[in-house]
């Protein structure tokens, strides 16, 4: 976590159109004072709008400053939806308003939101439009205002490397089912064929599993809803091959699932062992960390024919691509 | 989160603040320009409906029916002003575009879509209040720019957050405005100091004098000032200007044996309401009643003024646009300094000067106190003959009524009353029961026989008028005389200023006794506070406060900076003095002070919960401090660790507990 206060870094003041228009609205009657005799109303009136002016660019400034921007590691957001990445900030004394906040992008995008007042601490949800998949380098970050008159718009910008980890959009599945049979949800009938998975244990039903899973019988006899489990459900985790060696069309589809498997794992406290060129790892609780999971999913590419095949698995695991007639490797 | 209390209900989105704003702000536009008087009520009237009925008029805003029926209405509205400043060949054409200023705002307040923005009603709005104050000088400018401020404050902060379709809550909207109204306060302190100390010219001319004159030659444009005739009854707009015209510094003696009144001309023919010099050949003759001047050493002298005080003042001319020289009528020497002291002089009978050349800047007087013998000479029948120009009169019907007038008010003196006492009896009662009414005022007399009758007020030209004529009508021998009357001694005490607008007339007497006396009708000017009540004073202070703002000058500039200079040192040299009552002033005065002090800190204590303040004052007692992105339960963690005493760390888990129940709980 890094927290940066924006008083230490540089401040860049750009002239709103609004300020523009004020300054050559104050230069007209800067004229208009030297061109007429000295008078102390006119002298006292532009005064003030002198002092409105440059008193406005002060206190954009002044809006800014000892604002901290607490900077975290970003969390991962899913390709292809409105992203949305909280962000604390935090100003102490007085109020401060109408702050915008984001993270600069290597491609140029910002992400950004806006805060109408700070008073004390307040979390900041940034948002940007749909991302593609990939590691997004982030470039800095930074704190704007153009509070209190609009006349032009103060930007301190505040070093921060890191990435934006934007991973493929999960394909959709139901939930409350067993990893099996969530994976057939995913994949359809497995390469195994379909109904080769055998029937493990029962168990009483809990809030979120399927209708299809409840086991009528069972449950008529005990009086209670029982649902059945299979064999592969909660404690072996999942596990999932991916070879790159493939069109991008079919990879994306692949990554999908994976980050579907993701998500699904991630939400049952199960582990996900993920094999790929370059990659065999187990992700989870007391494994490596499921951000970086999500990392190797934003980052994939697409490799050529004769590139190394993926490590040797057990025939059981399951292996994507899915091989489907036609396409042979 | 944020530890504000969040939204309250009921409140005013920004958008409709803003809206609020941009109305108040044009009100206030109507107002300024009903205070130049350039459009009269029932013109105005129309608008200020059409203001305050925005809100309701919104609705309509889209229509094409609307939409025809205000651009009809605006066009025929510019065609009609348009009229009138061609039928007055463009006299009023800032009148006329003030008008159409306050016009284009209500057309802009009403026919805003949403989508547009309003910036240009904001600039409109200050250009009409910095034209007001060209045009406008009374007390209401002031007033109506108080409150024209924070409104213009607010509405560009509200301005600046509703930008792109922003939508502000309610209880936003509630600090943002009130954080509008302390900027708002600030900058017009700010202002204020800024137009006290910031250094620059007072005098200083038009960059395009002269080049421009957008009034015809028979427009009629009063401007206040020293006037070598006097006409009554001229109408038209009035032009008060405050640009100094003569400071006196005083080089030998006391402060009260200068006069505050200064002759530039003496007006002894009188035709039809006009008062204006006599004619050289009679001036040349009625001569013989003044004191005459003579060169002697380099200097001209008056031997007749034989006065024993003699002050002796260095006049500076600022406004150089007479070649008149000022001087009281009791004048005994006077000598030219610095550049321009070669310039030919020129005496006139009537005891005044002038000078060929208007670019003299100074030259020294010795004055008389007063005249050598006092008045009290009883009129005679038989008058010299230099003194029968100046009871000459033309008849007409304001004459035989001043007769009449005057011959009613001296009936109860005696016979052999004096002449000074006839004098004063008139002079009096013009002072009594006639109203003093500054030139261009509403209800101000545009004639000597309406001014005579009681029926209006005027200024000191009618006053002069009045008495000279009523004493001609009674043949006192008198003129009037203009020049500049002015009482404004600065804070040493030694110099008087006089500006354009002292520029005074008044009547001079001769006195059988003691030779010419001035004497001034006019009713002094002193906004009176001991016949009226608090509000009455209130006025009068608040005019007086004003009036420092409307006349400030390089001299009290410099004055001012005098005072601040020797604030330190005559603080101090008080405390040595009066140590118990400058004890008692400072408490007086910083008891005020510290208590608003305590009460801004206790608001802002009273925003932080309580919860979170025992939570900060735990770990000030601790030596604890929150490292950046450290919540309090970690923190209590650390201290775990560290080698706080157990209470402490008891205190500290306590105090966690409340905070985070503060917190996040509620």
């Amino acid at each position: 976590m890094t927290v940066s206060r924006t008083r230490r870094g540089p401040a860049r003041l750009r002239p709103t159109r609004f300020g523009v228009q004020s300054g050559l609205f104050w230069l007209l009657l800067f004229g208009a004072y030297f061109a007429s005799p000295y008078s102390n109303l006119f002298f006292l009136l532009l005064a003030f709008l002198t002092l409105v002016l440059g008193g406005g660019l002060v206190a954009q400034r002044a809006n800014l400053r000892d604002v901290e921007l607490v900077l975290e590691e970003l969390p991962p957001v899913p390709a292809g939806t409105a992203v949305r990445v909280p962000v604390r900030l935090r100003a102490k004394g007085r109020a401060r308003f109408a702050l915008e906040a984001g993270f600069e992008l290597a491609d140029g995008r910002t992400l950004a939101g806006r805060l109408d007042l700070l008073a004390g601490d307040a979390t900041l949800e940034l948002r940007a439009d749909a991302l593609p998949r990939g590691l997004h380098g982030v470039e800095g970050a930074f704190v704007r205002s153009s509070h209190p008159f609009g006349l032009a718009c103060v930007t301190r910008r505040v070093a921060f490397e890191g990435r934006l980890v934007v991973y493929p959009a999960p394909r959709t599945f139901h939930g409350g089912r067993s990893a099996p049979r969530s994976l057939e949800d995913l994949l359809g009938p497995t390469e195994r064929g379909a109904g080769d998975l055998q029937p493990e244990s029962l168990r009483d039903h809990r809030d979120g599993d399927g209708v299809r899973a409840i086991h009528w019988r069972a449950s008529a006899r005990r009086g209670r809803l029982v649902v059945q489990e299979w064999e592969g459900a909660s404690g072996r985790g999942l596990e999932v091959l991916l070879d790159r060696r493939t069109t991008l069309a079919k990879l994306e589809g692949a990554l999908s699932t994976i980050s579907a498997m993701v998500s699904y794992a991630r939400t049952n406290k199960e582990t996900l062992r993920l094999h790929s060129q370059g990659l065999s790892a187990t992700f989870g609780d007391g494994h490596r960390p499921w951000v970086e999971a999500l990392a190797f999913l934003a980052g994939a590419d697409v490799l050529s024919a004769d590139s190394a095949a993926p490590p040797k698995t057990s025939p059981a695991v399951v292996r994507l691509p899915r091989r489907s007639a036609g396409s042979v490797r | 989160m944020s530890t504000w209390s969040g939204p309250r209900p009921g409140g005013v989105d920004g958008r409709r603040a803003l809206q609020g704003c941009m109305q108040a702000l044009v009100l206030l536009n109507l107002a300024f320009v009903q205070l130049t008087g350039a459009a009269g009520l029932h013109w105005l009237a129309p608008l200020y409906a059409l203001t305050l009925g925005a809100p309701l008029l919104a609705r309509f805003r889209e229509r094409l029916g609307y939409v025809l029926l205000w651009n009809g209405g605006v066009v025929a509205f510019f065609f009609v002003l348009l009229r009138h400043a061609l039928g007055a060949n463009l006299a009023y054409i800032l009148e006329d575009g003030l008008v159409l200023a306050a016009l284009c705002q209500v057309h802009l307040l009403n026919n805003l879509r949403s989508d547009q923005r309003p910036d240009l009603l904001f600039f409109n709005a200050f250009l009409i209040a910095i034209i007001t104050g060209f045009m406008n000088r009374g007390l209401g400018f002031p007033i109506a720019f108080l409150a024209f401020a924070p409104c213009f404050v607010v509405g560009l902060q509200l301005l600046s957050a509703t930008r792109e379709g922003r939508v502000l809550s309610a209880a936003v909207t509630h600090r943002l405005v009130a954080d509008g109204a302390r900027r708002a306060g600030t900058l017009l302190v700010f202002s204020l100091l800024a137009f006290l100390f910031w250094p620059r010219d007072f005098q200083r001319k038009a960059f395009f004098r002269g080049s421009f004159e957008l009034s015809n030659g028979d427009a009629s444009e009063l401007l206040v000032g020293f006037n070598e005739r006097l006409e009554l009854g001229r109408g038209g707009s009035v032009e008060v200007s405050d640009r100094l015209a003569l400071t006196v510094t005083l080089l030998e003696g006391r402060r009260a044996d200068v006069p505050a009144l200064w002759r530039g001309a003496t007006l002894g023919a009188t035709e039809d309401g006009a008062w204006s010099s006599l004619e050289p050949g009679t001036l040349r003759l009625a001569g013989a009643a003044d004191a005459g001047w003579r060169r002697s050493r380099g200097r001209l002298v008056r031997p007749g003024e034989r006065g024993e005080r003699r002050p002796q003042v260095e006049v500076t001319r600022h406004d150089q646009g007479t070649e008149r020289l000022f001087a009281p009528l009791h004048t005994r020497a006077l000598q030219l300094t610095g550049e321009g002291s070669d310039r030919l002089l020129h005496t006139h009978s009537d005891g005044t000067l002038s000078v060929d050349a208007s670019d003299l800047v100074s030259y020294r007087l010795e004055l008389v106190a007063g005249p050598e013998r006092s008045p009290g000479g009883v009129p005679s029948d038989e008058l010299a003959p230099e003194l029968l120009p100046y009871v000459e009169l033309v008849e007409s019907p304001a004459i035989e009524r001043a007769l009449t007038l005057a011959q009613r008010l001296v009936q109860p003196l005696a016979d052999d009353a004096p002449q000074h006492a006839l004098v004063q009896v008139l002079s009096e009662h013009l002072a009594r029961t006639r109203t003093y009414l500054a030139p261009g005022a509403d209800g101000a007399a545009e004639s000597l026989d309406a001014f005579l009758r009681g029926a209006a007020g005027g200024h000191c030209e009618f006053f002069a008028s009045a008495l000279a004529t009523m004493l001609r009508g009674l043949r006192v021998p008198c003129r009037v005389v203009t020049g500049l009357r002015s009482s404004s001694w600065d804070a040493t005490g030694q110099v008087l200023t006089f500006r354009e607008a002292d520029a005074h007339a008044w009547v001079e007497v001769f006195d059988p006794t003691a030779g010419w006396i001035a004497v001034d009708p006019s009713p002094v000017l002193v906004r009176s506070a001991a016949a009226a009540g608090a509000w009455s004073r209130l006025r009068s202070l608040a005019h007086t406060g004003w009036e420092a703002v409307t006349d400030f000058d390089a001299q009290r500039r410099a004055a001012l900076f005098a005072w601040v200079r020797r604030l330190p040192a005559r603080a101090a040299s008080a405390a040595r003095e009066r140590p118990l009552h400058t004890a008692g002033v400072t408490l007086a005065g910083g008891l005020p002070l510290v208590l608003a002090v305590a009460f801004v800190l206790r608001r802002r204590r009273d925003r932080t919960p309580p919860a979170i303040r025992s939570y900060r004052r735990v770990l000030r007692r601790g030596g604890l401090r929150l490292l950046p992105g450290e919540t309090p339960r970690e923190l209590l963690v650390r201290a775990r660790t560290s080698a706080l005493a157990p209470e402490r760390l008891d205190a500290l888990a306590a105090a966690t507990r409340r905070h985070e129940a503060a917190r996040y709980a509620g």
